[in-house]
């Protein structure tokens, strides 16, 4: 299934000069958000390169559901992107594991283990609150209120930067 | 259920991050053009995970856009073809037959080139020695400016002694 949004109005006729600035603005952002995920610079690599790709070839009509700016717009293609890769995506290491990762990551370390477990299995891994509150024996309910804390932390270090 | 509670109860940020379930996500879509802090609060949230992708950027290798623009047009002359890395670029280039296209082909160059991360430890120590180099030509210049002057004050003694 598709994540994302419909009839996103971002790009407007004109490439290359609209692509170009998207990718000033997004690629590195997208590298870095997908290149965990896969745990591989390459394939992470071929990733941005097909979404943007994509979005070139398909105007202005790319599927993403529920969108309200840019960045999750392309969170949700990097998501469809990582899926369809298939095997290449369950190369992915767990990030909550990572101890060097999550040391380089201020926000990741003022978590405690059971928000890292919701933020990181959410956004690097994208289950879904029912599996991952499966998983983590914990009520949905409860689930969500952890990814709340976790966004809480996320807005205190941005607050002290 | 009031508004309030609905947006502290963490629904919006399985949104946000595409963990809700589609009836989550219809229900926030209804909320959302109902209520405008619903709507804020979204808005506030994705700010949120841009500033985190911000935060944890890696930047692109400098060829990459090249590669996006030579897989798009690919998508104009061979739609099904791979995205092509420089090395594929190059063999195809040697290999291509000769065939009467209606497109031209336009090379773009890049002006950055790639380097293995071994080839700062070099860098570092044909710097390190350039420095030491240039500290022993000071040396030895200011050495023999000295001895040279030596010579020139033992002449000069030289010529006394004899004019005595």
């Amino acid at each position: 299934m598709d994540h994302g949004y419909k009839n996103n109005d971002f790009l407007t006729p004109g490439y290359p000069t609209d692509l170009k600035n998207l990718y000033a603005q997004y690629a590195d952002k997208l590298l870095g958000y997908i290149l965990p995920i896969v745990n591989n610079r390459e394939l992470a690599e071929d990733c941005v390169v097909r979404i943007f790709k994509n979005i070139s070839a398909s105007k202005k009509t790319l599927p993403a559901k529920g969108h309200i700016n840019t960045w999750t717009w392309f969170m949700a293609l990097a998501n469809n992107e990582v899926e369809r890769q298939g095997e290449a995506a369950n190369e992915c290491k767990s990030v909550v594991d990572n101890t060097t990762y999550i040391q380089s990551h201020k926000y990741l370390t003022r978590m405690d283990e059971t928000q890292r477990l919701v933020f990181c299995g959410v956004y690097y891994h994208r289950k879904t609150t029912a599996a991952l509150a499966h998983e983590l024996n914990l009520s949905e309910q409860e689930l969500r209120l952890r990814l709340k804390e976790a966004f809480m932390i996320i807005r205190q270090v941005k607050d002290e930067n | 259920m009031k508004i309030k509670e609905y947006i502290e109860s963490g629904v919006l940020e399985a949104f946000v991050l595409g963990a809700a379930s589609e009836a989550e996500e219809r229900e926030l879509m209804q909320f959302k053009n109902q209520y405008p802090e619903v709507d804020k609060t979204l808005a506030e949230l994705e700010a949120d995970m841009e500033r985190v992708a911000q935060y944890m950027a890696v930047p692109p290798p400098p060829d990459m856009f090249a590669r996006i623009e030579n897989s798009i047009d690919d998508l104009v002359v061979t739609p099904d073809t791979e995205i092509m890395r420089p090395i594929d670029r190059e063999w195809r280039q040697n290999n291509q037959p000769e065939s009467k296209s209606r497109y031209i082909e336009v090379e773009a160059e890049s002006n950055y080139m790639r380097i293995h991360k071994t080839w700062k430890w070099v860098f570092a120590a044909v710097f390190v020695l350039g420095k030491i180099f240039l500290g022993c030509a000071i040396y030895f210049y200011l050495e023999s400016r000295q001895a040279r002057q030596q010579v020139n004050e033992l002449k000069t003694e030289i010529n006394t002694i004899r004019s005595r």
